[in-house]
This record gives C-alpha cells, structure tokens and sequence, in this order.
C-alpha cells in the first residue's frame, strides 16, 4: 500500500519530468549555441536530469530550469532511495523560487518535495500556493491532492483529483484516479483507470510503473496471476525498477516457493533495504524456517530504525507495525499515535489498532479500525486486524465474518498472516 | 602492511564506541567505487576504494563475522579484505588493444570509519597490479562492480613516466579518493564505469598514490607558469622562439620573487643592513641563480628517475636547512652590531656605522636565497622533460633564477640607495639617528626569520 503511494508519486513525478523536457524544448533560445541536445520524449530520468545540468551550467538564471531540476532530484531521490538528492532538490527548488518569486512550477516542487520527506502539512501549504499561482496547471491540483490523501482529507482529495483529470487526462492524472477508487473499494474502476495511465504511458520508465501499479491492484484482490503478469512486463520495460523485482518476489511467495522467494527479494534488499523489503524477507525466511537469516534481517530493521532516529526521519508506519507484531508493543503504540496527532489518514488509522490491539486496548482498536475501513477500502490486512480485534472482545460472529472478508479480498495477502487468517476462520465456524 | 594491521585492529576496537552521529553524505545504502589508474611504462596499478554505508556494511557484517560471534576479529577483518580485493580483481577488467591484461590484488585494507547512528561504515582499499609490455598501447577499462548498486563511482587516470591520450579522464579525484563528495547543485552522483586511453612512454613521473592525492608539482603553481609550461611544450624549438622563451622564464622569475614571501626581506634587510654596492649585489644574485637552477635540475631529474622521493617530502627539508644558514648569518650580524657599537662608544668615530660585507656572507645569503626551488620552475622543467627537451628547460630554469635573484638582489639595492638619500637630506638629527639603527635592525630581522623559516621547516617535516 505505501509502495503504491509512493510509486503513484513517482510516476506523477516521471510525466511531470516529461512535460518538463518538453517545456526546455520550447525554452530553447534559437541564439542559446551552448543549448543542450534536444531532449527525446522518451528520455529517461537521468538523462533529463543531464540535459538541466548542462542547460543550468550555461544558463544560472534560467529559473523554470531549475525548478524543473529540482523536481526531477525530487524524483531520482525516490526512484533511486538515495536521499542526498533532497538536499539538491531543495536548493534547486530555493533558486528557482529566489530568481522568479511564486512561480508554480518551483511550488509544486516544493511540494512535492516535502512531501517525500513526510512533512504533509507543508506539503499542503505548498500544494495550495501552486494552485492559487497556477489555478489551470494540472500538476499543481496532483500534488495537492496528493497532501490531502496523506493528510486523511478524502473527500478534498478527490475534488482536487477530479478537477486535475478535467485539466488533463494523462498518466499521472488517470494513475490518481485509479488510486482515489481503490481507496474507495472500486477495484474495477481502479483497473480500469490504471489500463489508462498504461496507455498514456509515454516512456519505458513511465510504462513499468503503470504495469506495476496494475499488479498491485491485482494480487491486493487476489489475482496472482494476472499480478504476476503484470509485474513481470514492468520488470522488462525497466529492469532496474526495483518494485517489479519486489512483485515478483511477493507472488513467489504466495505460491509458496520460497527459494526463488528468498532470491528475489535479497536482491531487492541489496538494492533498496526500505523497511517494508526487509520485513517482507524476514517473514519469508520465517516461513521457510530459517529463523537465522529471519533474525539477521530483523537485525536489519533495527539498524534502520535507529539510523532514522538519527537522521531526524519519522519511523516508517511499516516499522511500527512490525514493532507490533515483535515484541515491541509499547514502542508500536508511541509511534502510532504520534502519527495519528499529525495526520488521519487510513493508513495510519490502521495502524493505530493494531497498535492498540498488541497493547490490550481492544475498544479503542475497534475504533480506529472501523475509521481505517471508513471509505470502504478492500484492504484484506486492515480486514484482518479488524478480524482480530473483534475477536479479542468477543465477537465470534463479527471476527469470522471480517477474518473471511480478508480471506476473500485476498487469501494471500500476507505470508505471515494468512494461514493465521485460515486457521482462525475454521475454528470460528468456517466461512460463512 | 604492518600499518594495515594497526588500523584495522584500531578501527575494530572503535566499533564498540559510540560514534559522533553524521549522516553518510550519500546516503545510509550507498555503496561506491573508485578506481585510480596509474599507467606506468611496464605496468598498470589500480587503486581500487569501495565506500560503503552504513546499511550495506551491516548487510555484508555476517559475511565478515565468519565466526558469527557477533565480533569481528583482526583476522576476519583482514580475511575478508584480501577477499574483497581478489574477487575486485577478477571483476575489473582491463584491456590492453584488445587483450585481457590480468589482474592481481597486491595489498588490501580494511577500516571502519564511524557513521550515523554510532554504526559504522566501511572502506576497503585495495591495490591492484597488472604487467604491461613496452612500447605505447591502448587500455579499455571497465569497473562492473555493484553495478546496479546507487553510488558514487569514479574513475581517474594518470601517467607515470607515460603520456595519456585520447581520453577526458581526470586526473584527479574529485571525492579525494571517496572521502568528500561535492555537494554541487549542478551534479548528479558521479556514475563512471568505463574509460578507454592510449598511452605512450615518455612523460614526468606521477607522485605516490596515497591519501594526498593532489600532485605535488602543481601545488603553488600559477595560472602564469602553467601557460608558460603550456607554450613550452606546443611550440617546435627555434632561435626566435627560445629568445622569446627565455624572456618569459627571466619575467616569470621576478615575478615569483616579487610575490610575497621572505626572500626579499632577507636580501634587502641584508644588503642594506651592510651598504652593499652594485658589485656585490649583483654577486648576490648570480648566486641565487646558480643555487636555484642547481637545486630544481638536481630535483627535477630525481623525480624523473625515481618514484619514492615526493617533492612534498624535500620542501621541508630544504626550508630547514635555509632556516638555520639564515640563523647563522642573522646571529654574525648581530655580533657584528654589538662589537661596531662597543667599539663607536669608545672612539665616537661617526664614520664607519656599517661593517664591510664579506665574500662568505654574500654567497650564504645568495644560496639561502635560491636554496628552496620554486615549485613553479619544476614544473617548468619537468614539463621540459616530459618532452624531452631536458637542455632547453634547464636553461629556461636558469633563466627564471637569473630574474628571481636579479629582483632580490635590486629590491636591497633600492633600499640602500633609499637609505643613503634618507642621510644625505636629513644630516642632522632623527634620520641619522634612524639610519643608524637600521644596521641592528635588520640584522634582527634576518635573525627572526631564520628562526620562521626554521621552524617551518621543522613542523612540515
């Protein structure tokens, strides 16, 4: 779910590169003789990035260049998980803002940036000057709405979603669309959005996190398959997109072949060690046995918990999550509320009751489970917790029922958690 | 390799302290490579660096803790660092017009600098060696290594008594071997994987690989003399041109002496100090130019011919040795002051305030003054070298002394006659009050600066 989020801010990030390298085209002065090489429509990231350094370096004043620059630091930092490119971004971003005051592009920038760094607040702030600045650019309402959904404020959310699909219909407005209706519980209607995005899809890049974003919605309802698929064509269009290796490693899994499993995802923890990864191997290991290698990667998780700390970042909700699972529900408990004081989004809600659930507070659980489940969402993880908190209060009928539902959204939907599920269903009567 | 054994066994002890919290500029996963290539005539040597974060170190701590007990022993630590630096050895490729050079790992080290959160991040150097033929080749080098891994990866290149060709690739680090990166706005993590050069023998040595990694020759070289070493090596020689030549390196000289610096001070306050003439001054200067253009050729040729002297290394040396001649000449006036002055007490001879200069004493001074060559005037005549022109740098050497000392020598001679119009206007009173006193006073500031120039010396060393 976060990896979506985050991919779904990346690939908007990847056409608003697009729509970048278009606008240096047009910038291009005809008298510009140190001009940089026309950048192709299908230029990847880094070459855009390239083709604004080399502009940038014969042009410092060229102030949408540097906005532009920043916003694609802002996009390698997030492709690539190397965070010395936030610092870039924001110095980029600062000249921009400095030589052209207010200008929309440096403020969707900003905003964008922010909000990679979890401040979605300011994010928001941001967000809202580039739509006064720029009431008919499309990106503007994108990262807006983008805020909004962190924030918890759905129903703004999706206004603004709707009104930036109505400036224009593309990738990242359709990729948006998608997302606002699988937070809803309309999975067909994300699908079908999301098949959109893929055809408005204008670069391999772009491509691979469209077909990504369809396998996430297909093995979250329970199609390995298809999921498998599509994971498998995001991997080819861009063998370096470290999601579609994590797909692709979570369908193995699932089917129960945890060699290739364990394969796959140490490669994607060599390459990209987000927490989300590591627990996932970890769990994996787990399954298979091999309690060793399961603990040398929760070793893992502590070091990047504590490297967080250090750092001054925010805790990943992944990571309280599984301080809840592990033994460390006091610590789960402190870092969910601390982010339900900043922000009321679903997923923090969720995690939230689970929180609370490994601490014994089954009442408050049910409540902030019922308000992650509050949009109708078809999360079989959040129905899952929400399964176990009923049955901690006693509520046979209302476990089994919500146990089930989570089985139905997808019997797969966790390695660790899914034959709990199963085994809990059976002795609460079975399936209704 | 016994300091490899020191600091490795050090660093293993400090990862049990907690360290000052820093952020990895790069990022906590980062892992990044360096290559530093050194094309010498018979072989290729390979500086290879691997800087890895704090994650991945953590990641790669149970294949160095091969015991798994939680520690990492000396021995484990230099296990996986040979380890490491074989299998860089096999993964690096190199070509040589068109065939696979082999590659061998000589020496390797491993250290764990202290990084975010007290954990630690690691740093392997290896160097890697392959046996290159005679004559002038082509290499294709590529460095695989965490290919797909984000990081920082670079690669240098540098002739060693060989000349490079064909190729943009820096000679220097711009990471300082991958211990600081640039935090420009305007660039992006370095990501060089590849690099092909031709390479032909004949060219200046290149300093010692090692932690300095800026080439000695070129510290304190101006922008001047690096467009003189430029002229010099594209022009063909002729007459007019080696007139033209010449010149520059007399103009060049004197423009080195002007620039600040003690020298000066040490001529004038000395000529001046003993009411030197012109004869003597001019004494001065060929001394100068003569100790000069030995000590750069004496330099110069040295470095050709050997690898292990640094120039970085003589300076001091050399600064000491200048130091404590000008101690002694400092303290000959002083003595020489104090008697002249016993000796005005009991006579009241105004006559004779200053002592004759002696032969001795001007060619100490003279040799002070070109003992330490100017680094500009070695690159000039290893630059010569480099295009086997060793007679034409010389004399451009020589003619670069001849306007150091020329400029020495005239700044003392302008303040004896400045001294000598001071008496003649003020005949009376303070002024020969304070001509007088300019004997005692320079010969103190000789004194004092060979004390500077001394302890320079001495805390270079």
């Amino acid at each position: 779910m976060r990896t979506r989020r985050i991919a779904i801010v990346a690939g908007i990030s990847v056409a608003m590169l697009l729509v970048g390298g278009i606008g240096l085209l047009k910038n291009t002065k005809p008298d510009a003789t140190a001009a940089p090489a026309p950048v192709r429509l299908d230029a990847s990231p880094a070459e855009i990035v390239a083709a604004l350094q080399a502009r940038l370096a014969s042009f410092p004043k060229d102030w949408a260049s540097w906005a532009e620059l920043g916003l694609a630091y802002v996009q390698t930092a997030r492709r690539s998980g190397d965070p010395s490119f936030y610092p870039k971004a924001q110095g980029a971003l600062e000249r921009s803002l400095s030589l052209k005051p207010g200008n929309p592009a440096a403020l969707i920038g900003m905003s964008s940036l922010t909000a990679a760094r979890h401040d979605f607040g300011g994010a928001r702030a941001w967000g809202e000057q580039a739509v006064k600045a720029a009431p008919y650019n499309a990106s503007a309402y994108g990262v807006l709405g983008d805020a909004y959904v962190e924030l918890g404020t759905y129903q703004e959310a999706f206004r603004t979603f709707q009104r930036m699909i109505d400036l224009r219909p593309d990738l990242s407005s359709y990729a948006r669309a998608s997302y606002a209706r699988e937070l809803q519980g309309d999975v067909a209607g994300a699908v079908s959005d999301m098949e959109l995005a893929l055809q408005a899809a204008s670069s391999p890049s772009d491509a691979a996190f469209a077909d990504f974003q369809l396998g996430e919605l297909w093995f979250n309802s329970g199609h390995l398959d298809r999921a498998q698929t599509a994971y498998a064509r995001a991997a080819a269009q861009d063998p370096n997109y470290i999601p579609a290796r994590e797909g692709l490693a979570k369908i193995a899994a699932a089917q129960g072949r945890y060699a290739r499993a364990i394969s796959l995802y140490r490669w994607v923890v060599d390459h990209m060690p987000l927490p989300q990864y590591v627990i996932e191997l970890s769990d994996v290991y787990t399954a298979a046995g091999n309690t060793a290698d399961a603990a040398e990667q929760a070793a893992l998780l502590e070091v990047e918990e504590r490297l967080a700390r250090a750092n001054g970042v925010n805790l990943d909700l992944e990571a309280a999550t599984y301080d809840a699972d592990h033994g460390r529900a006091k610590a789960a408990l402190l870092a969910a509320r601390a982010e339900w004081a900043r922000r009321h989004s679903l997923l923090v809600a969720d995690s939230l009751a689970w929180a609370l659930y490994a601490n014994g507070k089954y009442a408050e659980a049910r409540t902030y489970s019922v308000r992650a489940l509050a949009l109708g969402t078809r999360n079989a993880t959040f129905w899952f917790h929400r399964g176990m908190i009923e049955r901690a209060l006693g509520h046979r009928i209302a476990a089994r029922d919500a146990l089930a539902r989570a089985l139905k959204i997808n019997p797969d939907f966790s390695i660790r958690w899914s034959p709990v599920a199963k085994t809990l269903v059976a002795s609460l009567g079975g399936i209704p | 390799m016994k300091r490899f054994f020191a600091v490795s066994a050090l660093t293993v002890a400090m990862l049990a302290i907690a360290a000052p919290a820093h952020a990895h500029p790069l990022g906590n996963f980062t892992i990044n490579t360096y290559d530093g290539l050194r094309v010498s005539r018979d072989r290729l040597q390979i500086d290879h660096v691997i800087d890895m974060a704090e994650i991945p170190t953590f990641q790669h701590r149970a294949e160095i803790d091969a015991n798994h007990d939680g520690t990492i022993s000396f021995v484990e630590s230099s296990t996986y660092g040979t380890a490491t630096c074989a299998s860089a050895a096999r993964a690096l490729s190199a070509r040589v017009d068109g065939r696979a050079l082999a590659l061998t790992a000589q020496q390797s080290s491993l250290t764990f600098p202290p990084g975010a959160g007290g954990l630690p991040t690691m740093r392997v150097t290896c160097s890697i060696v392959g046996a290159l033929g005679t004559g002038a080749h082509r290499v294709e080098f590529s460095d695989p290594t965490f290919g797909d891994h984000i990081g920082w990866h670079e690669i240098t290149a540098i002739g060693d008594r060989t000349t490079l060709s064909g190729t943009d690739l820096p000679t220097q680090s711009v990471s300082a071997r991958l211990t600081r990166y640039p935090q420009d706005l305007l660039r992006s993590p370095l990501d060089m994987r590849s690099a092909s050069f031709s390479f032909s023998p004949g060219g200046s040595a290149a300093p010692v690989a090692g932690d300095s990694s800026a080439p000695p020759q070129t510290r304190g070289v101006d922008a001047l003399t690096r467009a003189f070493t430029a002229l010099v090596a594209s022009h063909r020689a002729s007459i007019p041109f080696a007139i033209v030549a010449v010149l520059i390196a007399i103009a060049l000289g004197a423009l080195h002496a002007l620039a600040p610096g003690h020298g000066k001070t040490v001529m004038a306050a000395y000529v001046v100090g003993r009411r030197g003439s012109f004869k003597q001054a001019a004494l001065i200067a060929s001394t100068v130019t003569l100790t000069h253009t030995a000590g750069v050729v004496l330099i110069g040729v040295t470095l050709t011919l050997s690898r292990a002297l640094a120039p970085e290394r003589i300076y001091p040396w050399l600064g000491l040795a200048s130091g404590c001649l000008l101690i002694g000449i400092g303290a000959t006036m002083v003595r020489a002051r104090i008697r002249a002055r016993s000796h005005l007490m009991h006579s009241h001879d105004h006559t004779h305030a200053s002592a004759p200069m002696s032969r001795r004493g001007l060619l100490a001074i003279g040799f002070v003054g070109g003992l330490v060559p100017s680094p500009s005037a070695l690159v000039v005549l290893l630059g010569a070298i480099a295009l086997g022109r060793l007679w034409f740098g010389i004399v451009l050497i020589a003619a670069y002394g001849a306007g150091m000392g020329a400029t020495l020598a005239g700044a003392g001679l302008l303040l004896v006659h400045a001294r000598a119009r001071l008496e003649r206007a003020h005949a009376r009173g303070w002024a020969v009050r304070s001509a007088a006193a300019i004997p005692i006073v320079a010969a103190c500031v000789v004194l004092l600066l060979g004390i500077a120039t001394a302890a320079r010396g001495i805390a270079q060393l």
